[in-house]
């Protein structure tokens, strides 16, 4: 490898500076990449769980609803989905998490109290299928606030990889190769001086 | 109508009641390996046979307008059966002056959707009951309340005319009018609600009275015993746990109507048998759609058999 470098000690010195500066970067950025992988490997655990967890509520809410749809005809209960009086508001924000800005949702559900449809066409098997399916919401928005922080820090592992990588296979080794060579470029003058010393010196003492 | 108007009606009936399915054969349905192997089941009933295009849903819709069809005609629109048929209009007039229009008007309806929307807008002269005509008159502001007010004037219109001509056909009236009091007083307390919700979407009471129910609402569930224990459907409400169980207890509910309704079998000659044909054909379809809803969503067949209601035969 072609090294192009002023092979001058105040460069020598500047190298140093920067090695000890990557060294220190890289050993940073090594422990932020395991505490990222170790808070990656539970929130993975935490959404896998929320996942299944939402997954079997909705088979129930849904079973509930096929059930609810028996004992209503279609029409009913469109009517009444339709004209669901139950409200929903959902606060977005942001928090930061192993320096990552990771999204944090805030369900606030009001419950229907009876559609405004009427009660008498509908039944209890679809305010249970109703209660079922607004009680996964809110695991819901939970299961997709932490696939969105899985993703987010998925995306802040790699890259923090690649700078680990970087500085660990190219960096630093260029770094101590360039100061290495101008370590021996520099001895290697003080060796010509020094031979050129001893010849002047050799010159005069045979006049 | 003098009774021996429906006698050709009845006869056709009691014919026809022999062609009601049994209970073994929803058994059968549940227990088929498949959703196809119940449907060829089916075919080989009286619902086989129709180009529906393999939807369960339209074989019943079609099978509960040709009855509705069929028993209007064996009865010249007897107003006692348009009494049970008008839910459907009530329905679609909800979806005229509650979500204004939007929403799958029901082809099962006395009055085609098109003219009842002429009727609402006073292009055409209303033929609806006049308790439901009165609230088209004053409609309330908001749409709950608009719903409400139509199923209240429903279960009023009903309880003049059947009041007026059966015994059997207003007993059965009483007890569905409380019993649906009671299935909201449980389901709008379990979700909390105020007792002005109640007040709300409350019907026409039945034996029970409207104070009653409104003075006990906030009371301790166990107060709920006492107050249904004077009524013939005492047995319905066997402690706390009924709350809990809120679909069961709609099961045992449409069991004690059709028990009170199948003493019109005993009837020789009158509506109450074509009424009492009526509700067991629903019955048999409500059982036929949980059999099918369960089939192709794949449910445990435990889960259906529990919900299934007792047949008229």
């Amino acid at each position: 490898m072609e090294i192009r470098v002023n092979a001058t000690r105040m460069e020598l010195l500047g190298l140093k500076r920067r090695l000890a500066t990557a060294t220190r970067g890289h050993k940073l950025l090594k422990d932020k990449l395991d505490e990222l992988m170790k808070n990656f490997l539970d929130l993975v655990e935490e959404n896998q769980r929320l996942r299944l967890g939402v997954e079997a509520d909705l088979a129930r809410s849904a079973g509930g609803f096929a059930m609810a749809r028996a004992v209503i005809s279609r029409e009913v209960l469109e009517a009444a989905i339709a004209t669901s009086r139950g409200e929903a508001t959902l606060a977005a924000g942001t928090t930061t998490k192993m320096g990552v800005e990771v999204p944090v949702f805030s369900l606030q559900m009001t419950p229907a109290l009876g559609n405004g449809f009427g009660m008498t066409e509908t039944s209890a098997e679809l305010d249970e299928a109703v209660e079922l399916l607004a009680a996964s919401f809110g695991r819901m928005i939970e299961l997709a606030q932490a696939e969105k922080t899985v993703e987010l820090l998925a995306a802040e592992i790699e890259r923090t990889r690649r700078r680990v990588n970087a500085l660990e296979y190219v960096l630093i080794p260029k770094l101590k190769e360039q100061i290495k060579y101008i370590a021996m470029k520099l001895e290697e003058n003080e060796r010509a001086n020094l031979t050129r010393l001893m010849k002047v010196k050799d010159i005069v003492r045979n006049k | 109508m003098a009774e021996k108007d429906y006698a050709y009606a009845v006869g056709r009936i009691r014919a026809m009641e022999n062609k009601l399915l049994p209970v073994g054969f929803f058994e059968r349905l549940l227990t088929a390996p498949s959703i196809e192997e119940s449907a060829r089941l089916l075919g080989e009933t009286e619902y086989g046979g129709r180009e529906t295009g393999g939807d369960f849903e339209d074989i019943l819709e079609e099978q509960l307008g040709q009855l509705y069809q069929f028993l209007r005609e064996q009865t010249d629109d007897a107003p006692e059966l348009l009494v049970f048929l008008r839910r459907w209009d009530v329905h679609n007039l909800k979806l005229l002056v509650v979500t204004a229009g939007h929403g799958r008007p029901s082809r099962l309806g006395i009055i085609p959707f098109a003219d009842l929307k002429k009727m609402v807008e006073g292009v055409l002269p209303s033929t609806l009951p006049a308790e439901i005509n009165e609230v088209l008159a004053d409609l309330p502001e908001r749409g709950p309340e608009r719903a409400a007010a139509l199923d209240r004037a429903y279960y009023r219109y009903g309880r003049r005319v059947l009041e007026r001509s059966s015994a059997l056909l207003a007993a059965y009236w009483r007890a569905r009018r409380d019993l649906i009091n009671l299935q909201l007083f449980l389901r709008l307390r379990k979700s909390g609600a105020p007792v002005k919700e109640f007040e709300l979407f409350m019907v026409e009471p039945g034996y029970i009275e409207r104070r009653q129910w409104v003075e006990n609402y906030t009371q301790p569930l166990t107060s709920l015993a006492s107050l249904v224990n004077n009524t013939p459907y005492a047995h319905l409400v066997r402690g706390e746990e009924v709350f809990n169980a809120l679909p069961l207890l709609e099961r045992e509910i449409d069991n004690y109507l059709l028990d009170l309704v199948k003493e019109a079998k005993y009837v020789p000659l009158g509506i109450e048998p074509v009424i009492g044909y009526l509700l067991a054909k629903e019955r048999e379809v409500l059982n036929l759609r949980f059999v099918f809803a369960g089939k192709k969503n794949k449910l445990p067949v435990e889960t259906v058999r529990r919900r299934l209601r007792n047949v008229y035969v």
